[in-house]
C-alpha cells in the first residue's frame, strides 16, 4: 500500500463561488476512498477535477507519481462511473463495453475476450446484444462499472452510483460493487451523501462540508473520533451540550461543565485548554440506563425522567429530559425483552456514560 | 368525414394524374390513353432547364442551410447567454414571417445592394427560411440528447473525431438529415419567394409551372405537376422514414 494518487491544495471557483477550497488527500494503491457530505459541498467538483472534467483553478493532482493535472480525461488512466450511467443508447450492452479498448485500438478477438470477461464480472453474460434502454437501472449501472473497468484504470471515479436506485437495489448493487472491488482490486474514489453507504464500503472517508475536507478516517474513526461539530451531527445520531472545560485534569482528561448538568472528568481529545467553550457530544447507544443510581464511580451520570419509548426490536430508543436538556439514548437488547422489568413513560432513571464516550469538540472552527 | 376531406384534398390531384395520360389538348372529355404530353415534356428545353435550376438550388440551399442550420442548433442549446433569446427569435421568424413579405424585403434588399437577380440570389433567399427549419428540427433532437454521455466517451479515451464519428452522428445524423429533407422539399417547392428574386435564367419548376399555366398547352402542365409531384413524394417519404428511425 503506498500514496498512489494525491489531490494538493486543490483550489476551485464557479464565478465568485468558492466551492473547493484547499483540499489535499492521498489514497493508497487499492483502497476505496469516499467522499461523503451533504449536496453542495464540492465532493462531485472534486471528482470532476479528478477525472479530468474541470480545471482547478489551483493545486496539482499526481497519480502514480506523475502530475496528471493538466492532462485532458482522454489521457489520463482514470475511468469514470458517470451519476445517471451516461451509457451510450445507440450501442448494445457489448459495444458499450468494447468502447474503451476499442478506441485504444486492441485487436477485435481480445475485445471480444475481454468483454466477455466483463460481462462475467458483473454477471450480464446473457444481455450483451441488449440496448441501455431495454435493461433495467441496476443492470445499466453494472454495464456502466464494467464499460469503465474494462480498461484496467489505475483509478475508478464513482460520482453518486447508487442514488438513482430504490432502496433495495441500492443494497444489493452495494454488496455487488463491494465484491467487484474485491475481484479487480482497482482503486476506488466513491463520492456520495450517504453515510450508509460510505461506512459500509470504504476503508477510509473524507467528510466534506462547504469545500473544505473536515476529517479523513477510517469509518470507525469518523464515527467515533469526529472531529468537528459537523462531522458528528453527518455521521450517526449524536446529542450536543453545550459546556466549559473547568480544568485540565491530567495530559488526556479534564472536566467539563454540562450547562445545568453538573461537572464530570471526560476524555480531552483535542488538548483543549482550561476555560474553553466547547461543544460536548455524546452518542445515543453510549448511554446506559439504570433505574437506581449505579455504584460505579468510573461512571458519570445524571437523574432523568423518560418522556418517549420507542421499542424497535433489537434495541428500544428512549427521549429523556434532564434539566432543558431533551437527550435521545439507545438500550440495546442482549437478552429478552419481555423477561425484565422495563422502565416506562414518566419513570425516574439514571443515565451513565463512560469519560471516554465523551466527545468535547473545540465550538470555534479550526479554519 | 374523414372521407370526405380526404376526397376534397386527392380528388383534384388524382384528376390532374388522370387528365396527363388523356390525349384530348385542353382535357375535359377523355380522349384516349396518350403519353404524348410527356413526350412533349420532356422534349421542351426550357422544361429540363427549370429542372435543372430547381435541382441546383435545391441541393445548394440543403448543404448549406444544413450546416448553418445545425450549427445555430447546437448554439442555442449549448450556449447560455441573454443574446440566446433574441438568437431564438431571429431563427424562429422565416417560420412565422408571410412568403409574400420574405419576397417583397429580399427583392428589395437585393436590389439596394445592386445585387443582379439570378440563380445566386433564389439560393441565398432559399437558404434563408431553410436554415430555420433545419435548426428546429435539429434543435428538437438536441433537447432530450444526454451531453453526458460525451463526457463519457471522452473519458474511455476518445478523441474528438472518434466522438464525433462513433457517438454525435449516429445520434444527430437522424434528426440532421429529416433536417435535410425537410429544407430539400420546402427549397423545390417554393414559388412565392422564388418568383420575387429570380431573374432571367434562373426559372424553377413552381416557376416554369405557373408561366406554362399562362402561356403554353394546359396538358403538359398536367404531365409536368405529375413528374414534379411523384418527385416531392419521393424526398418526402425519404425524410419520413430517416424521421422515424429513433434511438
Amino acid at each position: 500500500m503506498s500514496d498512489f494518487f494525491e489531490l494538493k491544495n486543490i483550489e476551485k471557483y464557479f464565478g465568485d463561488h468558492h466551492v473547493v477550497k484547499d483540499v489535499s488527500f492521498q489514497v493508497k494503491r487499492g483502497e476505496v476512498f469516499s467522499l461523503l457530505g451533504p449536496s453542495g459541498c464540492g465532493k462531485t467538483t472534486i471528482l470532476r477535477i479528478a477525472g479530468g472534467f474541470e480545471d482547478p483553478n489551483g493545486g496539482k493532482i499526481f497519480l502514480d507519481g506523475v502530475d496528471i493535472t493538466d492532462k485532458s480525461p482522454n489521457k489520463r488512466k482514470i475511468n469514470t462511473v458517470f451519476q445517471n450511467y451516461a451509457l451510450f443508447p445507440h450501442m448494445t450492452v457489448e459495444d458499450n463495453i468494447a468502447f474503451g479498448p476499442r478506441t485504444a485500438g486492441l485487436e477485435e478477438s481480445q475485445v471480444q475476450k475481454k468483454v466477455a470477461e466483463m460481462l462475467k464480472i458483473i454477471r450480464l453474460e446473457n444481455l450483451g446484444d441488449r440496448r441501455p434502454d431495454t435493461i433495467s437501472g441496476g443492470q445499466k449501472q453494472r454495464v456502466a462499472i464494467a464499460r469503465a473497468l474494462i480498461n484496467n484504470p489505475k483509478l475508478l471515479l464513482l460520482d453518486e452510483p447508487l442514488a438513482a436506485l430504490d432502496l433495495k437495489l441500492r443494497q444489493y448493487m452495494l454488496l455487488e460493487l463491494d465484491r467487484i472491488h474485491d475481484e479487480v482490486g482497482t482503486t476506488f474514489i466513491y463520492v456520495t451523501h450517504d453515510q450508509g453507504e460510505a461506512m459500509s464500503l470504504s476503508d477510509r472517508i473524507a467528510v466534506m462540508n462547504n469545500g473544505r475536507i473536515e476529517q479523513i478516517g477510517t469509518p470507525a474513526e469518523i464515527y467515533e473520533n469526529p472531529h468537528t461539530k459537523f462531522v458528528a451531527s453527518f455521521i450517526g445520531d449524536t446529542n450536543f451540550f453545550d459546556g466549559r472545560i473547568t480544568e485540565k485534569i491530567d495530559g488526556e482528561y479534564c472536566k467539563v461543565d454540562m450547562f445545568g448538568l453538573g461537572e464530570f472528568p471526560a476524555y480531552n481529545e483535542h488538548k483543549l485548554p482550561a476555560g474553553a467553550d466547547i461543544t460536548i457530544s455524546i452518542r445515543p447507544e453510549k448511554f446506559r440506563v439504570f433505574d437506581k443510581k449505579p455504584e460505579n464511580e468510573n461512571l458519570n451520570m445524571f437523574e432523568a425522567q423518560i418522556i418517549d419509548i420507542v421499542y424497535q426490536g433489537a434495541q428500544t430508543r428512549y427521549w429523556v429530559k434532564a434539566k432543558e436538556h431533551r437527550i435521545n439514548l439507545v438500550t440495546q437488547h442482549n437478552r429478552c425483552y419481555l423477561d425484565y422489568k422495563q422502565p416506562t413513560w414518566n419513570d425516574k432513571i439514571w443515565v451513565a456514560w463512560h469519560r471516554d464516550d465523551v466527545m468535547t469538540l473545540p465550538n470555534a472552527n479550526p479554519h | 368525414m374523414t372521407f370526405a376531406v380526404m376526397i376534397f384534398m386527392y380528388l383534384p390531384i388524382a384528376v390532374l394524374i388522370a387528365q396527363s395520360f388523356n390525349s384530348s389538348r385542353y382535357g375535359g372529355r377523355w380522349k384516349g390513353f396518350s403519353l404524348k404530353w410527356y413526350e412533349a415534356l420532356f422534349r421542351d428545353s426550357s422544361v429540363i432547364n427549370a429542372t435543372l435550376n430547381t435541382l441546383v438550388v435545391a441541393l445548394v440551399a440543403t448543404l448549406v442551410s444544413t450546416v448553418i442550420g445545425t450549427s445555430a442548433a447546437w448554439a442555442l442549446n449549448r450556449y447560455k447567454s441573454r443574446l440566446q433569446t433574441s438568437h431564438y427569435g431571429l431563427v424562429y421568424a422565416p417560420l412565422v414571417v408571410p412568403d409574400v413579405l420574405m419576397g417583397i424585403s429580399m427583392l428589395l434588399m437585393f436590389v439596394s445592394f445592386k445585387v443582379e437577380l439570378g440563380l445566386t440570389t433564389v439560393i441565398l433567399a432559399h437558404i434563408t427560411f431553410c436554415l430555420s427549419f433545419v435548426a428546429f428540427t435539429v434543435l428538437a433532437r438536441l433537447q432530450d440528447f444526454d451531453f453526458t454521455i460525451l463526457q463519457a466517451a471522452q473519458d474511455l479515451g476518445a478523441g474528438p473525431w472518434r466522438i464525433l464519428w462513433k457517438i454525435l452522428l449516429p445520434l444527430l445524423g437522424p434528426g440532421i438529415a429529416a433536417g435535410a429533407m425537410m429544407a430539400f422539399t420546402l427549397s423545390m417547392d417554393d414559388f412565392v419567394v422564388t418568383f420575387f428574386v429570380g431573374g432571367p435564367g434562373s426559372t424553377t419548376l413552381p416557376v416554369k409551372v405557373y408561366s406554362m399555366m399562362k402561356h403554353g398547352p394546359p396538358a403538359i402542365i398536367n404531365a409536368l405537376s405529375v413528374v414534379f409531384m411523384a418527385f416531392t413524394f419521393t424526398v418526402a417519404i425519404l425524410g419520413q422514414i430517416f424521421t422515424r428511425k429513433k434511438f
